[in-house]
C-alpha cells in the first residue's frame, strides 16, 4: 500500500509526527523510569548538570589509550567543550564512566503546542527564543531555564562512551549553520547512546556529527527530534577547475566538474571566475571568447546556465598563449542538510549504529547521513526515525553524488517513513558516483522504493529486500537481485534469520570472537542491535528506581539498602498482560537461571508489591502471559546490604581506618604514598574517592562535600608538599552505604640542603667526593611557620660515626656566628650503635671569635613574625681526621629534637645531599699537557706558534668519580714559560725582547726573574686554551744555535707567584739559525728631565732629540708608550698602550699602537752634528696617575734594530 | 754623584697667611719664591730663609742611588716671632714606583731620631695613586725662636741589580701643615 504521508501537506506533516512523539513519550513518562534496556543502566541515578559549572580537569586520565581521559559528569563535558575551543585531541582517548544528563526532562514537539519539556511528569512550555521553560504557553510564568552545552567542535581523538548515555543535547541557535552533538569530526565515536536530544540547526544539522571527514562511528544509538531551522538557507559551493592552456587559435568545449551534492535542488545561480594571462603575444592581434562573451581581463566571471562552456580563441598567431587559471565553478543555491547521525560525512564509516530521531529537513534529510561524499560504507545500521524534508530524503542516506565516491551498505534497514520530493527507503539519490554496492538489506518502511533515483553509476544489490512499490528504483537501474517481501515474511525471526542472515546475539563473551554475532531477535520484529532497548515489552519488573522488561543471563549487580521492593507492571495499559508470576533466587554468588531452568519453576502469582528485608543476594523472575505468548523477565542481581564498607589508609604500617575531627600530627621527613583500600563483604565496592584538605573537616562539613571536590582513587597519594595536609577517604559500596575516614595531619616539613661543593668556595660544581685532605660543605636552611620551644634543641646527624680530629664549622647567617666543634675522639659517644646514627647537639659547638674560644652555641628559635628563619653552613674538613677507611654516602644533616629525642623538624629526606670522603694521601698532581707537534720556532723571524694546552689538577677518581682535593681551593693556576739555552741555561729577559707570549688577547712578557708569569683566570678549574708565542725578526743578542721553550703551571694564591711548580713541562724547541751581523750604530734619545714628571689635566709639548750615527740602510724610529702594569715598585712590567689616545698629534701607524715617528734618519757626525728632533705633544687628561715610558724603536728598513726607553709619570 | 745631590744647604718651609696652607716643592721644579710677608688672621709667622732651588730630580735613578736632604721648620720671619703657639705635621708623598726607602729624621742636639719611614709597606691613596706617609704633629713654642731642623733620606737598595731598575723616575714631595694650638692663651706657655 502506497503510504499516504507524501499527499499531506508540511504543517500538518509535523504535527502528525509530533502527536506520534507525544504519545510515545507519555507512554514512557508514566513509569518512574525507563525501560530496562539490553545491557543499558538507568539514569534515574544520576545527577542532572546545573547547566553553568564547568569542571577544571577531567576525573582522571592522561588521554592514552592505556589511560583515557575520564569524563564523569555534566560539568566535566562542559570542560571538554571548553577544551575543544584550542585543542583537537588528535591521537588521545575519552571515555565515559557514567550516563550524563544534560537536560533531565524530556523533550516533545509538535506544532500546535511547539517545544515541550515534561519534568517529573509535569509537561512545560519551552521558549525557544530564550530557552527558558514556563508553566503556561504564553511564557509569563517561568520556571527555569533549558541546559544548553555548545557542540563538541574539531574533535580528532577517539570518543568512547562506554555504553553510556548523553541525555538531554538541546541545541537551538540562530546563529548556527552547524548543529550538532559533534560539529567539524575527524575523529571516532564509540558505543553511545545519544538520548532525548532536540536539535533545530542550519546547514548541516544532526542529532551526533554535523560534518565529519575520515571518521568511524561504531555502536551509537540516537533518538530525538532533530529539525533544520524555518528560513532559506543559501549557499555557494565552489568546486575548483583545472587550469586551461590555449595555444594558438583553437575552440574548446569544457563540462565543468561539480564535486557537490545538488541533485534536485534549484540553482539560483552559476558562475565561472578566474583568471587569464596572455603571453607571446607578438604584435599578434587575438580574441578570446567564452561561451560567446570576450575577455581581455585579468579576471574574469562569467554567469552560466549549464555546466558546459564553449571557448574561441581567434588570432593569427601560432605561438600566442593563454592561460585560463585559478578557476572556480560557482554554484548558488539554497540547501541544507539533516540527518540523526552525520548531516554530512566524507570517507566514513558507520558499524552498528542505528537512528531513531524523527527528522524534518528544509531541502535534504537522512535517517544516518544526509550527504555522503567519498568512500562510504554502512554495516550492521538502521534508521527507525520517519525522515521529512522538502528534496530528498531517505532512511540510510540521503545524497550520495560525485567526487569520486563509492557506497558499500551491508546488513543494514529501514523502517522509518520517508518524504519528500524524492525518497527512498535507503538511499535517496545516487549521482555519477564510482560504484554502489548493498547486501543483505531491508527496506522496510510504508513508502514505496529502495532507492529514488540512479543516475550514471553502477549500483549492484545483492539479496536485499523491499515491501512496498512496483520497483525497488524509481529511476534509474541497478544488478543483482533485490526482491520484494511483506512486512509479515520480514518480521518472521526464522525467515529473516535464514535469508538475511543477522547473526544472532549470545553473550559478550561469544561476541569478542564472533563480532557478527549483533542481532537480538523480538517476536514479529525485525531484529535490532544487541545494545539497543527492545520494541514491544509486554511489562516490567520495578525495584526501587530500577526496571526490567526482558530475560537476560547478563547480569549488572544493582544495590540497595534497607529494603527490596518490587512489582511487575503492565507496560501497555490498554492491552495489559492476563497473569503475571513471578519467583526469587537469594543467596550468595547466585548465578542467573537459564531458560530451560525457568520452565521447570514453581512460580508464584504475583498480586502486589513484595518487599524484601533481609540482606542477601537476589534475582527476581517473572512470568508473564499475555494471550498466547509467554514472556520471561528478570532483574539484574540485586544486592541487599545495609552496611557501610570499611575502609583502610595506610603508610609504612601505620593504618588510619576512622573519621577524626581533630587529627593528630605526624610528621613526615620525606614523601611518602598514601595507599587507601576498602572492603565490603556483600554489594561490592563502588567507588573510592579522596579529598585533600589543609585543615581538618567536622563530619558534617565532610558530607556536605560537593562531589566534584573529589578525586577517583585509582593509584597511591603521593603526599610531596612541604606544609600540612589531611587525606580524607570516602567510600561507597554498590549498595549505596557510605564510609568515611581520613588520616592523621601529615606534616611534611623540614630543613632543605640547597647546595653541597666541595672546599667552602660555593659554585664550584664538583660533586661531592672529597679525599681526606680536605673539606666539604653543606648548605642548609629552613624558612616556615615551624615551632619551637625551650625544651627544643638543635642537632646534626650523621649516619656515620665521624672521625676524630674532624673539624666540624657551622656558619650561623641568621645570627652571623660561626662555630666549630672538633670530634675529640675515636668512641662512640654520639649514640651511633644504638641508633644507628650519631647526633652531635649544637650546643657542643664552640663559638668562634670570643675568649678562648669557649663559649658554646646557645638554643635559638629564630623566629621572628611568626615565622622561623634558619640559615647555615656546615663545613666537614677531615684534613686532620684520623680515618682508617673510606667514607662513602655520609649524610649530615640538622634535625631539632624534643626533650625525648624525637624529632619535631627533620630535614627532608630527599633533600639530604650524601658526600664521600675517599683516602689520599697524595696532593692532586699539576698536568700540563699538549697537543702541539715537533714544529720548531725560528726565534729571530716573525712568527706565531699556537700552542694548544691542557692546564689541570689531576684529581683522584673513585669509581669514575672525581675526587676533589680542596687544598689548592683558594689558589689559581697559572702558566710560566722560560727559555733555556743547550746547556740548560735560562736566557734573560733582556735578549727576549723580540718574544711576546700571547694568551686570552693580552701580551706577557718576562718578568724579572726571566720567566713569563701568565695567571689563567680560572681559579683551579680545568683550562684548555691556547697560548701564542710570537717573535718579530730583528737583531736579538743571542747566539746562534738551539733553543727551548719550556712551559709549565703551577698554583700560587695570586696566580703568579711560582709556587708548586709542576715538573711536568711542555717543550718547544726554538732554533736562532740566522742571527744577523750587529750594525755599527749609536742610538741615543734625549728627553729634559723636566719633562719626565707630568702633571695631570694639563697639555705638555715634549720635545726629544734622536741621536744616530751608523751605517744602516734605512734607518727609521717608531715610537710607542707603555704603561707601567703594577704600582708595585717590584714589578717593572709595562704593557703597550695606544700613544693616540692622548695626544692630537697626527699619527702615522705602523702596526698595533706602534707609530712612525721618523721616517728616515739623519746621520749625526762629528762634522754636521745632526740631531733629529722630535716634538710630541700630551694632553694627561684622561691619563692615569702612574709611571710610563716612551719606547723608542730603532729600524732599518722593517726590521727592529734596538730600543731605548725613556720613563717618565705623571701625578 | 752623591756630591751633585747632596744638599747643603738648609731648607726652609714658608707658610703662607691662611692656616693650612703649605707650599708644596717638588724637586723638579724649582722653588716658588715665597710671600715675605705673612702678618694675617693669627698672626703667626713662619721664618723664612730662601732656598733657591734645591732639587732632588729622581731622573734616571739606578740601584744604589742614596742622598739625603736638610730643612728647617722655623716660627720667626726676620725678626718678627709668631705670638702663637703652632702646631705643624709634615706630610711626605711619592709615587713609590721605583723600591725606594725614604726616611724622614729630626735632627736634635746633633742626633737624627727616625720619625717617619716611606715605602712599598705604606698606604697608598687610591686616587692619586700616591704613597702617603704623615709624620706627628710637632710644636712650635710662640715668643722665642724656635728652629725644627729635619732630615730626609733617599735609598735606592743596590740589591735591585738587574737592568730593569734602570733610569727609573719617581718623586718626593714634602707638605707642611700648620695651625694654631688651641687652649693655649697667648704669651702662656703650650
Amino acid at each position: 500500500m502506497r503510504y499516504r504521508f507524501k499527499k499531506i501537506n508540511n504543517k500538518n506533516k509535523i504535527l502528525i509526527i509530533s502527536v506520534i512523539s507525544i504519545l510515545i513519550v507519555l507512554a514512557t513518562v508514566v513509569f518512574p523510569t525507563f525501560a530496562r534496556l539490553h545491557n543499558r543502566t538507568s539514569l534515574m541515578g544520576v545527577t542532572e548538570w546545573d547547566g553553568i559549572t564547568v569542571a577544571t580537569s577531567y576525573r582522571k586520565g592522561n588521554g592514552s589509550l592505556e589511560n583515557p581521559y575520564v569524563i564523569s559528569n555534566g560539568a566535566e563535558l562542559a570542560f571538554f567543550e571548553k577544551q575543544l575551543e584550542t585543542k583537537d585531541y588528535e591521537d588521545k582517548y575519552f571515555t565515559l564512566n557514567t550516563d550524563i544528563i544534560i537536560n533531565k526532562g524530556k523533550f516533545s514537539y509538535s506544532e500546535e503546542l511547539g517545544l515541550l519539556y515534561i519534568l517529573d511528569k509535569v509537561t512545560y512550555y519551552v521558549n525557544e527564543e530564550n530557552n527558558k521553560y514556563y508553566e503556561d504557553s504564553e511564557f509569563k510564568n517561568e520556571i527555569g531555564s533549558i541546559n544548553i552545552i555548545d557542540s563538541l567542535d574539531n574533535f580528532k581523538g577517539t570518543f568512547n562512551g562506554n555504553f553510556h548515555t548523553i541525555y538531554g543535547f538541546y541545541m537551538n541557535d540562530k546563529n548556527k549553520d552547524n548543529a550538532a552533538l559533534f560539529t567539524n569530526l575527524e575523529g571516532a565515536i564509540n558505543n553511545l547512546y545519544v538520548d532525548n536530544i532536540y536539535v533545530k540547526g542550519g546547514i548541516n544539522t544532526a542529532g551526533l556529527v554535523s560534518n565529519a571527514e575520515n571518521t568511524a562511528i561504531n555502536n551509537v544509538i540516537v533518538n530525538g527530534n532533530i529539525f533544520n531551522r524555518n528560513e532559506n538557507f543559501s549557499q555557494v559551493l565552489s568546486t575548483k577547475q583545472e587550469d586551461i592552456e590555449l595555444i594558438g587559435e583553437q575552440s574548446l568545449n569544457i563540462n565543468l566538474i561539480n564535486n557537490h551534492s545538488i541533485s534536485g535542488l534549484i540553482i539560483d545561480n552559476q558562475k565561472l571566475t578566474g583568471n587569464i594571462s596572455v603571453t607571446n603575444v607578438d604584435d599578434h592581434d587575438y580574441i578570446l571568447e567564452i561561451n560567446g562573451i570576450t575577455y581581455d581581463s585579468d579576471t574574469f566571471e562569467l554567469e552560466l546556465l549549464g555546466s558546459n562552456i564553449q571557448i574561441n580563441v581567434i588570432t593569427d598567431s601560432e605561438t600566442i598563449k593563454i592561460d585560463l587559471t585559478n578557476l572556480n565553478y560557482n554554484i548558488e543555491l539554497e540547501k541544507a542538510t539533516i540527518a540523526g547521525i552525520g548531516a554530512h560525512l566524507k570517507n566514513s564509516t558507520i558499524n552498528n549504529v542505528a537512528n531513531k530521531a524523527n527528522i524534518y529537513g528544509k531541502y535534504n534529510a537522512g535517517g544516518l547521513i544526509a550527504e555522503a561524499v567519498g568512500e562510504i560504507e554502512i554495516n550492521n545500521s538502521y534508521n527507525k526515525g520517519n525522515i521529512v524534508a522538502e528534496n530528498v530524503s531517505a532512511g540510510l542516506i540521503a545524497t550520495i553524488e560525485n567526487n569520486n565516491s563509492s557506497l558499500n551498505i551491508n546488513n543494514s534497514y529501514n523502517t522509518g517513513d520517508t518524504e519528500g520530493t524524492y525518497y527512498g527507503g535507503l538511499v535517496g539519490i545516487i549521482n555519477n558516483i564510482n560504484s554502489a554496492a548493498i547486501n543483505d538489506s531491508v527496506h522496510a518502511g510504508a513508502n514505496d522504493y529502495l532507492i529514488s533515483s540512479v543516475i550514471n553509476t553502477n549500483v549492484t544489490a545483492d539479496n536485499t529486500y523491499y515491501i512496498n512499490g512496483l520497483t525497488p528504483i524509481n529511476n534509474g537501474t541497478y544488478e543483482g537481485l533485490i526482491f520484494q517481501k511483506s512486512l509479515e515474511e520480514l518480521s518472521n525471526n526464522d525467515y529473516f534469520k535464514e535469508n538475511l542472515g543477522y547473526n544472532e546475539y549470545v553473550n559478550k563473551s561469544d561476541l569478542a570472537n564472533n563480532s557478527d554475532n549483533l542481532w537480538v531477535y523480538e517476536k514479529n520484529e525485525l531484529p535490532i542491535l544487541y545494545f539497543d532497548d527492545i520494541s514491544n515489552p509486554i511489562a516490567n519488573i520495578h525495584a526501587g528506581i530500577y526496571s526490567w522488561n526482558n530475560y537476560s543471563n547478563e547480569l549488572n549487580k544493582k544495590g540497595f539498602r534497607n529494603s527490596i521492593s518490587f512489582s511487575i507492571e503492565n507496560i501497555d495499559e490498554l492491552n495489559p498482560y492476563t497473569n503475571a508470576y513471578y519467583i526469587i533466587e537469594s543467596g550468595t554468588n547466585i548465578n542467573p537461571l537459564t531458560k530451560d531452568e525457568l520452565l521447570n519453576k514453581d512460580w508464584i502469582l504475583f498480586d502486589g508489591v513484595i518487599t524484601l528485608e533481609e540482606e542477601s543476594e537476589y534475582i527476581i523472575y517473572a512470568k508473564i502471559e499475555k494471550e498466547s505468548e509467554v514472556q520471561y523477565i528478570n532483574s539484574d542481581l540485586l544486592v541487599l546490604d545495609n552496611n557501610a564498607p570499611i575502609i583502610t589508609m595506610e603508610m609504612d604500617n601505620n593504618i588510619w581506618q576512622e573519621f577524626i575531627e581533630e587529627p593528630d600530627e605526624f610528621v613526615l621527613d620525606r614523601t611518602k604514598n598514601l595507599t587507601i583500600s576498602a572492603t565490603d563483604d556483600l554489594s561490592g565496592i563502588d567507588k573510592i574517592e579522596y579529598y585533600i584538605s589543609e585543615e581538618a573537616l567536622t563530619y558534617t562539613q565532610i558530607e556536605e562535600l560537593s562531589e566534584l571536590n573529589y578525586k577517583e582513587y585509582d593509584e597511591p597519594i603521593l603526599i610531596d608538599d612541604v606544609g600540612k595536609v589531611i587525606v580524607y577517604a570516602k567510600t561507597t559500596d554498590i549498595s549505596g552505604n557510605i564510609s568515611y575516614a581520613n588520616s592523621s595531619i601529615f606534616l611534611l616539613d623540614g630543613y632543605i640542603q640547597s647546595d653541597i661543593y666541595p672546599g667552602t668556595e660555593k659554585g664550584s660544581n664538583l660533586g661531592n667526593y672529597i679525599t681526606n685532605k680536605s673539606s666539604i660543605t653543606i648548605e642548609t636552611s629552613y624558612n616556615n611557620e615551624g615551632k619551637f620551644d625551650q625544651t627544643y634543641s638543635h642537632n646534626l646527624k650523621t649516619n656515620v660515626l665521624l672521625p676524630k680530629n674532624t673539624k666540624i664549622t657551622l656558619i650561623d647567617f641568621v645570627l652571623n656566628k660561626v662555630y666549630t666543634y672538633v670530634i675529640p675522639t675515636e668512641n662512640d659517644e654520639y649514640g651511633y650503635d644504638e641508633n644507628n646514627y650519631a647526633t652531635y647537639p649544637l650546643v657542643l659547638f664552640n663559638e668562634v671569635g670570643t675568649i678562648n674560644n669557649q663559649i658554646k652555641y646557645v638554643e635559638n628559635s629564630y623566629e621572628e613574625s611568626g615565622k622561623i628563619n634558619e640559615e647555615f653552613t656546615i663545613t666537614f674538613d677531615f684534613s686532620n681526621a684520623l680515618m682508617g677507611e673510606n667514607l662513602l654516602d655520609v649524610q649530615a644533616y640538622l634535625e631539632v629534637c624534643n626533650a625525648g629525642l624525637n624529632t619535631i623538624r627533620p630535614t627532608l629526606y630527599d633533600q639530604i645531599k650524601p658526600f664521600n670522603v675517599i683516602i689520599d694521601n697524595n696532593d692532586a698532581p699539576l698536568v700540563l699537557e699538549t697537543d702541539y707537534k715537533d714544529n720548531v720556532v725560528e726565534l729571530n723571524s716573525n712568527s706565531q706558534t699556537k700552542i694548544g694546552f691542557t692546564s689541570k689538577l689531576d684529581y683522584l677518581k673513585f669509581n669514575e668519580n672525581t675526587v676533589y682535593n680542596t687544598k689548592y681551593e683558594l689558589m689559581k693556576i697559572g702558566l710560566g714559560i722560560k727559555l733555556l739555552d743547550s746547556d740548560g741555561n735560562i736566557v734573560t729577559k733582556d735578549k727576549m725582547s723580540n718574544m711576546i707570549f700571547v694568551y686570552k688577547d693580552k701580551e706577557y712578557y718576562p718578568d724579572s726573574d726571566n720567566i713569563v708569569h701568565i695567571n689563567l683566570e680560572n681559579g683551579i678549574s680545568e683550562v684548555n686554551d691556547t697560548l701564542t708565542i710570537k717573535t718579530i725578526e730583528s737583531d736579538i743578542n743571542l747566539k746562534q744555535g738551539t733553543y727551548y721553550f719550556k712551559i709549565f703551571n703551577y698554583i700560587a694564591y695570586d696566580g703568579y707567584i711560582l709556587e708548586n711548580i709542576n715538573t711536568n713541562e711542555i717543550e718547544i724547541k726554538a732554533i736562532l739559525s740566522n742571527n744577523k751581523v750587529k750594525y755599527d750604530y749609536e742610538f741615543e734619545i734625549k728627553m729634559d728631565k723636566a719633562d719626565q714628571i707630568l702633571t695631570k689635566n694639563e697639555l705638555f709639548k715634549i720635545p726629544f732629540e734622536i741621536k744616530y750615527k751608523g751605517e744602516l740602510t734605512n734607518p727609521n724610529v717608531k715610537l710607542a708608550l707603555y704603561k707601567k702594569s703594577s704600582l708595585n715598585p717590584i714589578n717593572q712590567d709595562y704593557e703597550l698602550i695606544d700613544l693616540r689616545t692622548f695626544t692630537e698629534d697626527e699619527l702615522n701607524l705602523y702596526i698595533n699602537s706602534i707609530y712612525n715617528i721618523v721616517d728616515t734618519l739623519e746621520i749625526y757626525d762629528e762634522e754636521n752634528k745632526k740631531i733629529n728632533n722630535y716634538e710630541l705633544n700630551i694632553n694627561t687628561n684622561n691619563i692615569e696617575t702612574n709611571g710610563y715610558k716612551f719606547q723608542f724603536q730603532l729600524y732599518d728598513d722593517a726590521k727592529l734594530i734596538s730600543t731605548q726607553d725613556k720613563y717618565f709619570i705623571v701625578k | 754623584m752623591r756630591k751633585q745631590y747632596r744638599i747643603i744647604g738648609v731648607l726652609l718651609f714658608l707658610i703662607a697667611i691662611t692656616f693650612s696652607s703649605g707650599l708644596t716643592y717638588s724637586f723638579f721644579h724649582s722653588q716658588s719664591t715665597l710671600n715675605s710677608n705673612n702678618t694675617n688672621i693669627a698672626k703667626f709667622v713662619f721664618n723664612t730663609e730662601e732656598l733657591d732651588n734645591i732639587e732632588l730630580p729622581l731622573v734616571d735613578l739606578k740601584p744604589g742611588f742614596n742622598s739625603e736632604f736638610l730643612f728647617s721648620i722655623k716660627n720667626s720671619l726676620e725678626e718678627s716671632i709668631s705670638d702663637v703657639t703652632l702646631e705643624y705635621q709634615l706630610i711626605i708623598k711619592t709615587f713609590q714606583l721605583v723600591p725606594l726607602k725614604i726616611n724622614l729624621y729630626k735632627i736634635e742636639d746633633e742626633e737624627s731620631h727616625l720619625i717617619s719611614t716611606c715605602d712599598n709597606t705604606s698606604s697608598r691613596d687610591a686616587d692619586t695613586n700616591e704613597v702617603i706617609c704623615n709624620t706627628e704633629v710637632m710644636t712650635l713654642k710662640h715668643s722665642e725662636t724656635n728652629l725644627d731642623n729635619y732630615k730626609i733620606t733617599v735609598e735606592f737598595p743596590s740589591e735591585y741589580n738587574d737592568e730593569i731598575y734602570a733610569n727609573l723616575v719617581d718623586y718626593i714631595n714634602i707638605e707642611a701643615k700648620s695651625w694654631q694650638k688651641i687652649g693655649v692663651k697667648e704669651n702662656e706657655e703650650a
